[in-house]
Protein backbone atom coordinates (compact mmCIF):
# COMPACT_ATOMS: atom_id res chain seq x y z
CA UNK A 1 0.00 0.00 0.00
CA UNK A 2 1.38 3.34 -0.85
CA UNK A 3 0.63 6.36 1.48
CA UNK A 4 -2.04 9.09 0.78
CA UNK A 5 1.11 11.39 0.09
CA UNK A 6 1.62 9.11 -3.10
CA UNK A 7 -1.85 9.60 -4.63
CA UNK A 8 -1.96 11.76 -7.43
CA UNK A 9 -4.64 14.53 -7.56
CA UNK A 10 -7.08 12.60 -9.68
CA UNK A 11 -7.22 9.54 -7.89
CA UNK A 12 -7.44 11.72 -4.55
CA UNK A 13 -10.84 13.16 -6.16
CA UNK A 14 -11.79 10.05 -8.04
CA UNK A 15 -11.75 8.39 -4.23
CA UNK A 16 -13.39 11.45 -2.26
CA UNK A 17 -16.31 10.87 -4.96
CA UNK A 18 -17.07 7.39 -3.51
CA UNK A 19 -17.24 8.48 0.33
CA UNK A 20 -13.39 8.01 1.31
CA UNK A 21 -13.53 10.98 3.42
CA UNK A 22 -9.76 10.25 4.20
CA UNK A 23 -8.65 10.61 0.72
CA UNK A 24 -10.71 13.88 1.23
CA UNK A 25 -8.59 15.07 4.28
CA UNK A 26 -5.55 14.37 1.84
CA UNK A 27 -6.56 17.03 -0.44
CA UNK A 28 -7.48 19.13 2.62
CA UNK A 29 -3.91 19.07 3.75
CA UNK A 30 -2.50 19.93 0.13
CA UNK A 31 -4.52 22.98 0.11
CA UNK A 32 -5.44 24.00 3.39
CA UNK A 33 -2.71 26.46 3.92
CA UNK A 34 -2.92 28.37 0.22
CA UNK A 35 -6.51 29.31 0.68
CA UNK A 36 -6.00 30.35 4.17
CA UNK A 37 -3.35 32.55 3.06
CA UNK A 38 -5.86 33.56 0.49
CA UNK A 39 -8.60 34.21 2.31
CA UNK A 40 -6.12 36.37 4.47
CA UNK A 41 -5.48 38.67 1.56
CA UNK A 42 -8.71 39.52 0.97
CA UNK A 43 -10.58 39.86 4.47
CA UNK A 44 -7.49 39.99 6.31
CA UNK A 45 -9.05 38.85 9.70
CA UNK A 46 -7.01 35.20 10.74
CA UNK A 47 -10.04 34.06 12.22
CA UNK A 48 -12.75 34.71 9.27
CA UNK A 49 -9.93 33.60 6.87
CA UNK A 50 -9.56 30.27 8.58
CA UNK A 51 -13.89 30.42 8.89
CA UNK A 52 -13.92 30.97 5.13
CA UNK A 53 -11.15 28.49 4.18
CA UNK A 54 -12.90 25.49 6.49
CA UNK A 55 -16.33 26.42 4.16
CA UNK A 56 -14.67 26.61 1.38
CA UNK A 57 -13.58 22.76 1.88
CA UNK A 58 -17.30 21.63 2.79
CA UNK A 59 -18.47 23.74 -0.20
CA UNK A 60 -16.07 21.57 -2.12
CA UNK A 61 -16.85 18.50 -0.44
CA UNK A 62 -20.42 18.46 -1.40
CA UNK A 63 -20.05 20.44 -5.20
CA UNK A 64 -17.16 17.73 -6.02
CA UNK A 65 -19.13 16.12 -8.41
CA UNK A 66 -19.69 19.15 -10.36
CA UNK A 67 -15.88 19.91 -10.48
CA UNK A 68 -14.60 19.46 -13.93
CA UNK A 69 -11.39 17.98 -14.43
CA UNK A 70 -9.98 20.29 -16.95
CA UNK A 71 -9.54 22.66 -14.46
CA UNK A 72 -7.02 22.67 -11.94
CA UNK A 73 -8.74 21.61 -8.29
CA UNK A 74 -6.60 24.63 -7.32
CA UNK A 75 -8.26 26.78 -9.25
CA UNK A 76 -11.59 25.72 -8.31
CA UNK A 77 -11.06 26.13 -4.65
CA UNK A 78 -9.76 29.36 -4.89
CA UNK A 79 -13.21 30.21 -7.12
CA UNK A 80 -15.35 29.04 -3.98
CA UNK A 81 -12.88 30.60 -1.35
CA UNK A 82 -12.57 34.03 -3.22
CA UNK A 83 -16.34 34.32 -3.77
CA UNK A 84 -16.91 33.73 0.08
CA UNK A 85 -14.20 36.19 1.04
CA UNK A 86 -15.72 38.87 -1.89
CA UNK A 87 -19.31 37.41 -0.18
CA UNK A 88 -17.99 38.22 3.30
CA UNK A 89 -16.88 41.29 2.57
CA UNK A 90 -20.19 42.63 1.73
CA UNK A 91 -22.36 40.98 4.19
CA UNK A 92 -20.16 42.74 6.87
CA UNK A 93 -20.28 45.64 4.56
CA UNK A 94 -16.72 46.89 5.60
CA UNK A 95 -13.48 47.37 3.76
CA UNK A 96 -10.28 46.35 5.10
CA UNK A 97 -8.71 49.36 6.63
CA UNK A 98 -4.56 48.68 7.21
CA UNK A 99 -4.56 48.63 11.06
CA UNK A 100 -1.44 49.88 13.26
CA UNK A 101 -1.50 46.23 14.15
CA UNK A 102 -2.14 44.66 10.96
CA UNK A 103 1.10 46.91 9.17
CA UNK A 104 2.96 45.29 12.45
CA UNK A 105 2.17 41.85 11.69
CA UNK A 106 3.18 41.79 8.10
CA UNK A 107 6.46 43.75 8.43
CA UNK A 108 7.18 41.24 11.27
CA UNK A 109 6.30 38.52 8.79
CA UNK A 110 9.59 38.55 6.53
CA UNK A 111 12.89 37.34 7.52
CA UNK A 112 14.64 39.80 5.78
CA UNK A 113 14.88 42.89 8.00
CA UNK A 114 16.34 45.02 5.12
CA UNK A 115 13.46 43.94 2.43
CA UNK A 116 10.72 44.37 5.37
CA UNK A 117 9.81 47.63 5.51
CA UNK A 118 9.06 47.87 1.51
CA UNK A 119 7.51 44.87 1.51
CA UNK A 120 5.12 45.97 4.49
CA UNK A 121 4.50 48.86 2.57
CA UNK A 122 3.32 47.13 -0.28
CA UNK A 123 1.43 44.54 1.83
CA UNK A 124 -0.39 47.78 2.95
CA UNK A 125 -0.96 49.49 0.24
CA UNK A 126 -2.97 46.23 -1.56
CA UNK A 127 -5.27 46.25 1.71
CA UNK A 128 -6.22 49.42 0.48
CA UNK A 129 -7.24 48.27 -2.59
CA UNK A 130 -11.16 47.07 -3.71
CA UNK A 131 -12.38 43.93 -2.40
CA UNK A 132 -11.94 42.81 -5.91
CA UNK A 133 -8.90 43.50 -6.87
CA UNK A 134 -7.15 42.61 -3.54
CA UNK A 135 -8.59 39.58 -5.09
CA UNK A 136 -7.18 39.67 -8.49
CA UNK A 137 -3.78 40.48 -7.37
CA UNK A 138 -3.46 37.38 -4.87
CA UNK A 139 -4.65 35.34 -7.18
CA UNK A 140 -2.01 36.53 -9.47
CA UNK A 141 0.79 37.26 -7.58
CA UNK A 142 0.59 34.65 -4.59
CA UNK A 143 -1.34 31.98 -6.07
CA UNK A 144 0.11 31.76 -9.05
CA UNK A 145 -3.04 31.87 -11.34
CA UNK A 146 -3.22 33.06 -14.79
CA UNK A 147 -5.50 36.05 -16.16
CA UNK A 148 -7.43 33.13 -17.76
CA UNK A 149 -7.96 31.33 -15.10
CA UNK A 150 -8.83 34.09 -12.47
CA UNK A 151 -11.54 34.94 -14.83
CA UNK A 152 -12.95 31.68 -14.67
CA UNK A 153 -12.09 31.60 -10.68
CA UNK A 154 -14.37 35.08 -10.43
CA UNK A 155 -16.64 34.23 -13.35
CA UNK A 156 -15.77 37.48 -15.05
CA UNK A 157 -14.55 38.42 -18.60
CA UNK A 158 -10.97 38.33 -19.19
CA UNK A 159 -10.93 41.97 -20.25
CA UNK A 160 -12.35 42.59 -16.54
CA UNK A 161 -9.29 41.13 -14.61
CA UNK A 162 -6.93 42.58 -16.88
CA UNK A 163 -9.22 46.40 -16.15
CA UNK A 164 -9.12 45.48 -12.17
CA UNK A 165 -5.33 44.68 -12.52
CA UNK A 166 -4.29 47.30 -14.76
CA UNK A 167 -5.97 49.74 -12.06
CA UNK A 168 -4.90 47.66 -8.99
CA UNK A 169 -0.83 48.67 -10.08
CA UNK A 170 -1.83 52.18 -10.91
CA UNK A 171 -3.26 52.50 -7.53
CA UNK A 172 0.00 50.82 -5.95
CA UNK A 173 2.75 52.65 -7.92
CA UNK A 174 0.80 55.99 -6.73
CA UNK A 175 1.00 54.61 -3.20
CA UNK A 176 4.60 53.29 -3.77
CA UNK A 177 6.24 56.07 -5.36
CA UNK B 1 9.01 54.52 -8.94
CA UNK B 2 9.58 51.00 -7.28
CA UNK B 3 8.79 48.11 -10.22
CA UNK B 4 5.86 46.54 -8.77
CA UNK B 5 6.12 43.58 -10.62
CA UNK B 6 9.64 42.68 -8.98
CA UNK B 7 8.20 43.89 -5.83
CA UNK B 8 5.47 41.26 -6.00
CA UNK B 9 7.74 38.65 -7.41
CA UNK B 10 9.85 38.95 -3.81
CA UNK B 11 7.41 39.70 -1.77
CA UNK B 12 4.82 36.59 -1.36
CA UNK B 13 1.62 37.31 0.31
CA UNK B 14 0.84 38.93 3.32
CA UNK B 15 0.94 36.56 6.04
CA UNK B 16 -1.68 35.42 8.49
CA UNK B 17 -0.36 36.54 12.19
CA UNK B 18 -0.75 32.98 13.11
CA UNK B 19 -0.91 29.51 11.18
CA UNK B 20 -4.46 27.65 11.23
CA UNK B 21 -5.47 25.82 14.29
CA UNK B 22 -3.86 22.35 14.16
CA UNK B 23 -7.70 20.67 13.82
CA UNK B 24 -7.90 22.72 10.74
CA UNK B 25 -8.77 19.19 8.75
CA UNK B 26 -10.24 17.19 11.58
CA UNK B 27 -13.01 19.93 11.78
CA UNK B 28 -13.75 19.85 8.42
CA UNK B 29 -13.87 16.02 8.15
CA UNK B 30 -15.85 16.17 11.14
CA UNK B 31 -18.39 18.54 9.17
CA UNK B 32 -18.45 16.96 5.62
CA UNK B 33 -19.03 13.47 7.82
CA UNK B 34 -22.03 15.18 9.02
CA UNK B 35 -23.94 15.49 6.07
CA UNK B 36 -25.65 12.43 4.28
CA UNK B 37 -24.71 13.46 0.78
CA UNK B 38 -22.33 10.16 -0.01
CA UNK B 39 -24.46 8.33 -1.23
CA UNK B 40 -25.56 10.40 -3.81
CA UNK B 41 -22.16 11.12 -4.93
CA UNK B 42 -21.58 7.61 -5.31
CA UNK B 43 -24.39 6.81 -7.29
CA UNK B 44 -23.49 10.28 -9.32
CA UNK B 45 -20.11 8.22 -9.75
CA UNK B 46 -21.36 5.40 -11.32
CA UNK B 47 -23.19 7.25 -13.89
CA UNK B 48 -19.84 9.32 -14.51
CA UNK B 49 -17.93 6.02 -14.64
CA UNK B 50 -18.89 6.04 -18.22
CA UNK B 51 -18.54 10.08 -18.53
CA UNK B 52 -14.64 9.60 -17.48
CA UNK B 53 -13.33 6.76 -19.39
CA UNK B 54 -10.57 9.19 -20.97
CA UNK B 55 -9.02 8.52 -17.10
CA UNK B 56 -9.95 4.96 -17.39
CA UNK B 57 -7.52 4.16 -13.98
CA UNK B 58 -9.35 6.47 -11.86
CA UNK B 59 -12.70 5.89 -13.07
CA UNK B 60 -11.76 2.19 -12.22
CA UNK B 61 -10.44 3.18 -8.90
CA UNK B 62 -13.75 5.33 -7.92
CA UNK B 63 -16.02 2.42 -8.64
CA UNK B 64 -13.67 0.07 -6.19
CA UNK B 65 -14.67 2.23 -3.63
CA UNK B 66 -18.10 3.02 -4.78
CA UNK B 67 -19.12 -0.35 -5.17
CA UNK B 68 -16.59 -2.88 -3.09
CA UNK B 69 -16.16 -0.42 0.09
CA UNK B 70 -18.95 1.23 -0.63
CA UNK B 71 -22.36 -0.75 0.63
CA UNK B 72 -21.67 -0.31 4.36
CA UNK B 73 -24.26 -0.20 6.58
CA UNK B 74 -24.90 3.67 6.35
CA UNK B 75 -27.66 3.22 4.41
CA UNK B 76 -29.26 -0.03 5.77
CA UNK B 77 -32.32 -1.33 4.45
CA UNK B 78 -35.37 -1.07 7.02
CA UNK B 79 -38.57 -2.79 6.48
CA UNK B 80 -39.31 -4.16 2.84
CA UNK B 81 -39.16 -2.39 -0.52
CA UNK B 82 -40.18 1.25 -0.11
CA UNK B 83 -42.84 2.03 -2.88
CA UNK B 84 -41.75 5.64 -4.19
CA UNK B 85 -43.59 7.95 -6.11
CA UNK B 86 -43.21 11.36 -7.74
CA UNK B 87 -46.65 13.39 -8.96
CA UNK B 88 -46.64 16.66 -11.24
CA UNK B 89 -47.70 19.58 -8.93
CA UNK B 90 -48.07 22.18 -10.81
CA UNK B 91 -46.22 24.46 -13.27
CA UNK B 92 -45.73 28.49 -14.05
CA UNK B 93 -43.23 30.16 -16.11
CA UNK B 94 -41.01 32.98 -14.83
CA UNK B 95 -40.53 36.42 -16.03
CA UNK B 96 -37.01 35.38 -18.10
CA UNK B 97 -39.34 32.32 -19.64
CA UNK B 98 -37.86 29.99 -17.61
CA UNK B 99 -39.96 27.21 -16.15
CA UNK B 100 -40.59 25.93 -12.69
CA UNK B 101 -42.49 22.44 -12.83
CA UNK B 102 -43.34 21.40 -9.13
CA UNK B 103 -42.78 17.56 -8.43
CA UNK B 104 -44.53 16.19 -4.83
CA UNK B 105 -42.46 12.97 -3.89
CA UNK B 106 -42.80 10.46 -1.57
CA UNK B 107 -40.16 8.22 -0.20
CA UNK B 108 -37.74 10.13 -1.98
CA UNK B 109 -34.49 11.28 -0.43
CA UNK B 110 -33.94 14.82 -1.61
CA UNK B 111 -30.16 14.65 -2.84
CA UNK B 112 -29.81 18.52 -1.76
CA UNK B 113 -30.94 18.42 2.03
CA UNK B 114 -27.40 18.59 3.50
CA UNK B 115 -29.05 20.21 6.47
CA UNK B 116 -31.01 17.05 7.75
CA UNK B 117 -28.99 14.80 10.19
CA UNK B 118 -29.18 11.41 8.37
CA UNK B 119 -30.14 9.83 5.73
CA UNK B 120 -32.89 7.44 7.03
CA UNK B 121 -34.73 10.51 8.46
CA UNK B 122 -35.20 12.12 4.81
CA UNK B 123 -36.57 8.34 3.44
CA UNK B 124 -40.30 7.41 3.76
CA UNK B 125 -41.85 11.42 3.77
CA UNK B 126 -43.36 13.66 1.57
CA UNK B 127 -41.85 16.06 -0.27
CA UNK B 128 -41.79 19.15 -2.88
CA UNK B 129 -39.36 19.24 -5.43
CA UNK B 130 -39.02 22.53 -7.80
CA UNK B 131 -37.50 21.85 -10.80
CA UNK B 132 -36.42 24.59 -13.32
CA UNK B 133 -36.26 24.13 -17.23
CA UNK B 134 -34.92 26.79 -19.46
CA UNK B 135 -36.48 28.54 -21.40
CA UNK B 136 -37.30 26.56 -24.61
CA UNK B 137 -36.94 23.11 -22.90
CA UNK B 138 -38.80 20.95 -25.15
CA UNK B 139 -38.70 18.46 -22.08
CA UNK B 140 -42.51 18.11 -21.45
CA UNK B 141 -43.24 18.42 -17.25
CA UNK B 142 -44.03 14.41 -17.88
CA UNK B 143 -40.96 13.87 -18.89
CA UNK B 144 -39.76 15.62 -15.59
CA UNK B 145 -42.08 13.74 -13.29
CA UNK B 146 -40.61 10.66 -14.79
CA UNK B 147 -36.77 11.88 -14.44
CA UNK B 148 -37.28 12.67 -10.79
CA UNK B 149 -39.57 9.33 -10.53
CA UNK B 150 -36.41 7.63 -11.94
CA UNK B 151 -33.63 9.04 -9.96
CA UNK B 152 -35.25 8.36 -6.51
CA UNK B 153 -36.44 5.02 -7.55
CA UNK B 154 -32.49 4.39 -8.21
CA UNK B 155 -31.75 6.22 -5.03
CA UNK B 156 -33.51 3.86 -3.42
CA UNK B 157 -32.69 0.93 -4.89
CA UNK B 158 -29.02 1.83 -5.03
CA UNK B 159 -29.58 2.25 -0.74
CA UNK B 160 -31.06 -1.68 -0.68
CA UNK B 161 -29.09 -3.15 -3.05
CA UNK B 162 -25.91 -1.70 -1.90
CA UNK B 163 -26.14 -3.97 1.24
CA UNK B 164 -27.17 -6.82 -0.94
CA UNK B 165 -24.01 -6.60 -3.08
CA UNK B 166 -21.84 -6.08 -0.16
CA UNK B 167 -22.58 -9.09 1.12
CA UNK B 168 -22.99 -11.03 -1.82
CA UNK B 169 -19.43 -9.88 -2.95
CA UNK B 170 -17.76 -10.24 0.47
CA UNK B 171 -18.29 -13.88 0.17
CA UNK B 172 -15.59 -13.96 -3.08
CA UNK B 173 -11.72 -13.47 -1.93
CA UNK B 174 -11.33 -12.49 -5.27
CA UNK B 175 -13.39 -9.35 -4.56
CA UNK B 176 -11.61 -7.76 -1.86
CA UNK B 177 -9.87 -4.94 -3.48
CA UNK B 178 -11.10 -5.83 -6.86
CA UNK B 179 -12.04 -3.22 -9.56
CA UNK B 180 -16.02 -3.38 -9.80
CA UNK B 181 -17.72 -1.37 -11.95
CA UNK B 182 -21.22 -1.29 -14.01
CA UNK B 183 -23.68 0.16 -15.59
CA UNK B 184 -27.20 2.29 -14.09
CA UNK B 185 -29.16 0.06 -16.80
CA UNK B 186 -28.82 -2.43 -20.00
CA UNK B 187 -31.23 -4.19 -21.92
CA UNK B 188 -30.19 -8.00 -22.18
CA UNK B 189 -30.13 -8.83 -25.69
CA UNK B 190 -28.59 -12.30 -25.36
CA UNK B 191 -28.32 -14.23 -22.28
CA UNK B 192 -26.96 -17.71 -21.52
CA UNK B 193 -25.50 -20.14 -18.40
CA UNK B 194 -22.17 -18.24 -19.53
CA UNK B 195 -22.28 -15.16 -21.00
CA UNK B 196 -24.61 -11.86 -21.68
CA UNK B 197 -25.03 -10.06 -24.08
CA UNK B 198 -26.18 -6.20 -23.48
CA UNK B 199 -27.43 -2.53 -24.82
CA UNK B 200 -26.61 0.04 -22.44
CA UNK B 201 -27.70 3.70 -23.04
CA UNK B 202 -24.91 5.82 -21.14
CA UNK B 203 -23.95 9.28 -20.71
CA UNK B 204 -20.97 9.90 -22.38
CA UNK B 205 -20.02 13.26 -22.06
CA UNK B 206 -22.88 15.09 -23.35
CA UNK B 207 -24.76 12.77 -24.95
CA UNK B 208 -26.19 10.01 -24.67
CA UNK B 209 -24.01 6.71 -26.30
CA UNK B 210 -25.90 3.06 -26.91
CA UNK B 211 -23.16 0.68 -26.64
CA UNK B 212 -23.73 -3.41 -27.63
CA UNK B 213 -21.58 -5.77 -25.24
CA UNK B 214 -21.19 -9.05 -24.36
CA UNK B 215 -19.75 -10.92 -21.58
CA UNK B 216 -17.80 -14.27 -21.52
CA UNK B 217 -17.56 -14.83 -18.58
CA UNK B 218 -20.01 -14.94 -15.59
CA UNK B 219 -18.65 -15.64 -12.29
CA UNK B 220 -20.43 -19.11 -11.31
CA UNK B 221 -21.85 -17.53 -8.33
CA UNK B 222 -22.89 -14.68 -9.69
CA UNK B 223 -25.38 -12.21 -7.42
CA UNK B 224 -28.90 -12.13 -9.26
CA UNK B 225 -31.16 -9.77 -7.47
CA UNK B 226 -34.59 -7.98 -8.05
CA UNK B 227 -35.20 -6.04 -4.71
CA UNK B 228 -35.59 -7.04 -2.75
CA UNK B 229 -35.45 -10.86 -3.75
CA UNK B 230 -32.69 -13.18 -4.63
CA UNK B 231 -33.11 -14.32 -8.36
CA UNK B 232 -30.88 -16.86 -10.22
CA UNK B 233 -29.29 -16.23 -13.61
CA UNK B 234 -32.27 -18.52 -15.52
CA UNK B 235 -34.70 -15.86 -13.93
CA UNK B 236 -33.05 -12.82 -16.46
CA UNK B 237 -34.69 -13.13 -20.04
CA UNK B 238 -33.99 -11.60 -23.12
CA UNK B 239 -35.45 -7.97 -22.98
CA UNK B 240 -34.95 -7.44 -19.40
CA UNK B 241 -33.74 -4.04 -17.95
CA UNK B 242 -30.52 -5.09 -15.78
CA UNK B 243 -28.06 -3.17 -13.94
CA UNK B 244 -25.02 -5.49 -13.89
CA UNK B 245 -21.73 -5.25 -12.44
CA UNK B 246 -18.49 -6.54 -13.10
CA UNK B 247 -15.24 -7.36 -11.88
CA UNK B 248 -12.50 -6.48 -14.26
CA UNK B 249 -9.31 -8.14 -14.31
CA UNK B 250 -5.61 -7.42 -14.76
CA UNK B 251 -5.57 -3.24 -16.22
CA UNK B 252 -8.59 -3.61 -18.02
CA UNK B 253 -9.00 -0.11 -18.29
CA UNK B 254 -5.54 1.24 -18.47
CA UNK B 255 -4.99 0.19 -21.92
CA UNK B 256 -5.19 3.85 -23.65
CA UNK B 257 -5.54 6.97 -22.27
CA UNK B 258 -8.41 7.49 -24.80
CA UNK B 259 -10.76 4.09 -24.34
CA UNK B 260 -14.67 4.41 -25.10
CA UNK B 261 -17.32 2.49 -23.62
CA UNK B 262 -17.67 0.83 -26.36
CA UNK B 263 -13.91 -0.02 -26.84
CA UNK B 264 -13.75 -1.91 -23.34
CA UNK B 265 -12.36 -5.66 -23.63
CA UNK B 266 -15.06 -7.29 -21.82
CA UNK B 267 -13.17 -10.35 -22.27
CA UNK B 268 -11.01 -9.01 -19.27
CA UNK B 269 -14.43 -8.68 -17.25
CA UNK B 270 -16.47 -11.08 -15.18
CA UNK B 271 -19.88 -10.11 -14.32
CA UNK B 272 -20.43 -10.52 -10.55
CA UNK B 273 -23.73 -9.26 -10.17
CA UNK B 274 -26.63 -9.18 -12.11
CA UNK B 275 -29.73 -6.64 -10.61
CA UNK B 276 -33.03 -6.85 -12.44
CA UNK B 277 -33.98 -3.04 -13.21
CA UNK B 278 -37.50 -1.49 -13.95
CA UNK B 279 -37.77 1.52 -16.47
CA UNK B 280 -37.49 3.62 -13.83
CA UNK B 281 -33.59 2.95 -13.89
CA UNK B 282 -33.82 4.20 -18.07
CA UNK B 283 -35.31 7.60 -16.85
CA UNK B 284 -32.91 7.82 -14.55
CA UNK B 285 -30.05 7.76 -16.99
CA UNK B 286 -31.90 10.58 -18.57
CA UNK B 287 -32.10 12.43 -15.43
CA UNK B 288 -28.66 12.45 -15.06
CA UNK B 289 -28.48 13.73 -19.00
CA UNK B 290 -30.34 16.67 -18.40
CA UNK B 291 -29.96 17.77 -14.97
CA UNK B 292 -27.59 20.90 -15.13
CA UNK B 293 -28.31 21.50 -19.11
CA UNK B 294 -32.13 21.59 -19.37
CA UNK B 295 -32.88 21.67 -15.87
CA UNK B 296 -31.89 22.07 -12.60
CA UNK B 297 -33.72 21.16 -9.07
CA UNK B 298 -34.14 24.83 -7.09
CA UNK B 299 -35.54 25.83 -3.76
CA UNK B 300 -37.38 28.96 -3.15
CA UNK B 301 -35.64 31.99 -2.26
CA UNK B 302 -35.83 35.70 -1.78
CA UNK B 303 -33.62 36.19 -4.99
CA UNK B 304 -33.61 34.87 -8.72
CA UNK B 305 -36.86 35.14 -9.26
CA UNK B 306 -37.89 33.31 -6.12
CA UNK B 307 -35.96 29.83 -7.01
CA UNK B 308 -32.68 29.64 -6.70
CA UNK B 309 -30.22 26.88 -7.30
CA UNK B 310 -28.91 24.51 -4.44
CA UNK B 311 -25.03 26.12 -5.64
CA UNK B 312 -26.75 29.26 -5.18
CA UNK B 313 -27.80 28.88 -1.42
CA UNK B 314 -24.89 26.97 -0.80
CA UNK B 315 -22.81 29.90 -2.14
CA UNK B 316 -25.01 32.43 -0.05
Amino acid sequence: MYSMQDKDEPTLIAQTLSGDTHAYGELVDRYKNALYHHCFAIVRDEDVAEDLAQETFITAYYKLHSYKSQYRLSTWLFKIATNKALTWLKKAGREIAADDELIASIASSHPGPDKSAEYSELHEAVSRLKADQRAVVSLYYWQGLSYQEIAGVLSVPIGSVRGWMSRAKDQLRKELL
Amino acid sequence: MKDIEELFARSGGPKPRRPLRADFTHNVMERVGERPNRRRIARILEIRYMKFFTKPLIATAAITVAVVAGGTATFAAVGGWPGVSAIFGGQHNLPNSDRIVRVDTDNCIDPHALNMPDVEKQQNKHNTEYYKLKAGSKLTNDQVVRMVRGNCFTQQQAAYDQNALQAALDKNPLNKNAVVGGYIDSEVTAISDTSISITSVIPYNTELRTVKQTFNHIDPDVFVYQSPNKLSLKDIKVGDHVSVKYRATGDALSHSETIKPDQINTDEQIIVAIFKNTADATAAVNYEKYNGSEFVQVASCDHDGGYCTYEQLLNK
